[in-house]
């Protein structure tokens, strides 16, 4: 079976409001740069991937008036409603076919022109949960409230996961906020649901990104020094808050055990250098390193405490400063990938952490409540 | 291909509007008559692929977030692919290919709406359009519709007429089918052009109706299909195509993007002749002007033969290759699960199981799905041997 590798990859300017570009703007960006950054011209894709959302986009279907941008006229073409990491995982296992030479990926979204708060109310079911008003802020509320209970954890155990990976952001150029924050700073800042702040909360990211995805055949002659993906794992978890425990992500965990068989990994830290997760709430960070298996439940903070996750670390986790730094939805599963294909191909700069097995950990999330996890391992 | 991938079980909700289930209750009924009709269980299931259109229709974003537990997706793999009519047909692709990968054994494809949740599904599909390029003169997909029938008469000189026959063929063919939405008894062509005009040329003989549906199918590699049935359809090759854009010398009437996903799945099923080749097809005709539209995309005929394939008399029951046996999208058209059932009913006939709108010694068939703002096409061909 041939490997699959990333070739190239395009990360736009990441800030809280795109303001001058409108969607197709972005997307043309985003495809025209990828392209140069593989050396390649339209003509040698085969096969165009997209992850939009309507709802964010405010356009239904909202490919179909992005192909001239996307570069998808007359071509074999699919477009995945949800994570870009997961039209990633679905480029991945249709390229294993050996129908195609080279896929392009696009994700992107302006959640600055929807409203985030608008996407996940819309998310809930129109029955039970929406009349009660939840949405990104306040249901991660309810799962940190209850996490905290669950294991005696406190306020400044996940400010100190914010301090981790602000100061992990910035000294990345890529990202949007490059300032570091205190504990101080982060308990000082405002409540937007109880017990979660504005610090250890994700920021408004307007943004895109895309890479290349080719065959083995021409990967290994391609411009860049290509990244192989060695597999995959994903998994949604019961949709009512009320049906699961959520002091758990269970489905993060059969994502990892997925990923890990496929991937064939033993023991995470003794194998691979770093991870990238999404962790849209400071707590969410912890609970990962639990559901991925670096430590056991409850001791997510022993990890933080302990240094091990710090960009310096045994196992950096975050060294780009993860979603904490810039959060563009429906994008930021893909960007974790581009930021672990940039540190194992030895571009990611000032944030570039040491390695010495040249495989990563890539994680990525979607829903409320942490509903539906994506890992993924990548090696070099 | 690193693993043949065969149909192995088949789930239909029948089409109509209906008041007694929610989403994902009517998600359920679609998976579950899938799990019976495979004599399979949630557990067998390795993955899930969830097709669903435009959140605008009901009003609810991540639909697959809120239908997973009523499908037996808990803590299994999911993810939903979105590509408005195609929907159905992208998704049952995803799956053939999750399974063609060799990394999966069985994969459930599933995917509906309940246009019936909206006021109109017109509302959510004049959306499609660019909101500052293009809204301001949408006016649903009729409009488009007749925009492309008025083109393709006058370029041919057929007359406005032609579409209503393509109506009662489909009409007619939908009572042998116990989930086709639309069985008028003694339908015919006098009846058809006394309906109303809706959108010069289009009347409303030449419409779908709203729907409620769910459809599923399950696919699985070679070894494991053979020991769940002796009843399999091969999935020999599928595609899926981006036309692009209105741009302004585009001919709506002529669909060269169908005939890039065409041509890619015939070569992937190695087929030269299709009409010739294919015993049955079942296509997208969401408008009856587009089905003979479609024949030419897909090659079986020439550019502009559309219409007089369909007077020969080829594309009848008893014809040399039947269309849409089922009745089509003209007898029951749900959006989500309509490309999906075109695929699952290209199943059925060669499995042999299509019950009174079986096509005597199916081997060989096609299904297809049209979505976008006339712009995407996606195709797949079942066969009763592996290759």
């Amino acid at each position: 079976m041939s490997k699959i590798g990333i070739i190239g990859s395009y990360l736009t300017e990441f800030k809280g409001r795109r303001e001058n570009e409108n969607r197709n703007q972005l997307i043309n960006e985003t495809v025209v740069s990828v392209l140069e950054d593989a050396q390649l011209s339209i003509n040698d894709i085969d096969k165009v991937i997209s992850a939009s959302c309507d709802t964010i986009d405010g356009i239904s279907i909202s490919n179909a008036f992005a192909a001239d941008d996307m570069g998808s006229y007359m071509k074999e073409e699919s477009k995945v409603e949800d994570d870009g990491a997961y039209a990633l995982m679905y480029a991945y296992y249709r390229m294993l076919t050996g129908e195609w030479k080279n896929c392009l990926l696009v994700a992107h979204a302006k959640p600055s022109d929807a409203g985030p708060a608008f996407y996940a109310n819309m998310s809930c079911d129109p029955f039970y949960l929406r009349p009660m008003g939840l949405e990104l802020n306040t249901s991660a509320a309810l799962q940190a409230r209850k996490y905290y209970e669950t294991f005696g954890l406190s306020e400044e155990d996940a400010a100190e996961v914010a301090v981790k990976n602000r100061r992990a952001g910035s000294k990345n150029p890529r990202t949007q906020l490059r300032k570091e924050v205190s504990v101080q700073e982060v308990m000082n800042s405002s409540y937007l649901a109880s017990p979660l702040k504005e610090l250890e909360s994700a920021p408004l990211t307007d943004g895109a990104a895309a890479v290349i995805l080719s065959t083995e055949d021409f990967a290994k002659n391609a411009k860049n020094k290509p990244v192989w993906i060695d597999g995959f794992g994903f998994a949604q978890d019961n949709y009512y808050p009320g049906n699961r425990d959520l002091s758990r992500c269970n489905a993060g965990k059969t994502a990892a055990q997925k990923a890990y068989n496929e991937a064939g990994i033993k023991d995470l830290m003794q194998e691979v250098d770093f991870a990238e997760v999404c962790e849209s709430y400071a707590f969410y960070e912890m609970m990962l390193y639990e559901s991925l298996g670096l430590c056991k439940e409850g001791e997510g903070i022993k990890l933080i405490k302990d240094g091990v996750t710090d960009i310096n670390g045994k196992f950096p986790v975050n060294p780009s400063g993860g979603t904490l730094c810039a959060n563009p939805i429906i994008v930021s599963g893909l960007v974790r990938v581009i930021e672990s294909y940039l540190q194992l191909t030895g571009k990611a700069g000032d944030n570039q952490v040491a390695q010495n097995k040249g495989k990563a950990l890539v994680h990525a999330a979607s829903g409320m409540f942490m509903q539906s996890n994506l890992v993924s391992i990548l090696s070099i | 291909m690193t693993s043949k991938v065969g149909v192995v079980g088949i789930g239909m909700t029948e089409n109509k509007s209906r008041w007694d289930v929610s989403i994902p209750a009517l998600y359920r009924l679609g998976a579950k008559s899938a799990y019976e009709d495979a004599g399979l269980s949630p557990k067998d299931i390795d993955a899930f692929v969830f097709g669903h259109s435009p959140e605008y229709f009901e009003g609810v974003n991540q639909p697959e977030k809120w239908c997973g537990d009523a499908i037996g997706a808990t803590d299994k793999p999911l993810f939903r692919i979105h590509t408005g009519g195609t929907v159905g047909g992208s998704a049952a692709i995803g799956a053939y290919y999750l399974v063609a990968s060799g990394k999966f054994d069985v994969v459930m494809a599933i995917s509906g709406n309940k246009l019936n949740e909206t006021s109109s599904a017109q509302i959510g599909l004049s959306t499609v359009y660019d909101p500052i390029m293009g809204r301001q003169f949408a006016a649903g997909a009729p409009s488009a519709a007749a925009i492309q029938a008025a083109k393709y008469y006058n370029k041919h000189g057929y007359s406005n007429e032609i579409g209503l026959k393509v109506a009662v063929k489909n009409r007619n063919n939908a009572l042998n089918n116990p989930y086709a939405q639309l069985k008028i008894p003694d339908y015919n062509l006098e009846g058809a052009k006394n309906t109303p005009m809706l959108c010069d040329p289009l009347r409303m003989a030449d419409m779908c109706p709203t729907s409620d549906a769910v459809c599923a199918m399950i696919f699985a590699k070679e070894e494991k299909a053979e020991e769940i049935t002796d009843k399999i359809a091969w999935a020999l090759g599928a595609s899926s195509t981006n036309e692009g854009l209105n741009y302004p010398d585009r001919d709506w009437s002529k669909p060269i993007g169908l005939r890039l996903a065409a041509e890619k799945a015939y070569e992937r099923a190695g087929i030269k002749n299709p009409l010739k080749e294919l015993d049955v097809a079942e296509v997208y005709d969401a408008f009856a002007p587009q089905e003979m539209i479609w024949y030419e995309g897909l090659n079986f005929c020439d550019w502009g033969e559309g219409g007089n394939l369909l007077e020969s008399g080829a594309t009848q029951m008893d014809g040399e290759l039947p269309v849409n046996p089922s009745g089509g999208v003209l007898c029951a058209n749900s959006i989500g699960a309509a490309a999906m059932f075109r695929k699952a009913e290209a199943a059925l006939q060669v499995m042999g199981r299509a019950g009174d709108r079986q096509v005597p010694g199916a081997r060989l068939s096609l299904g297809h799905g049209w979505g976008g703002a006339i712009q995407f096409h996606t195709v797949m061909i079942f066969g009763s041997d592996k290759s």
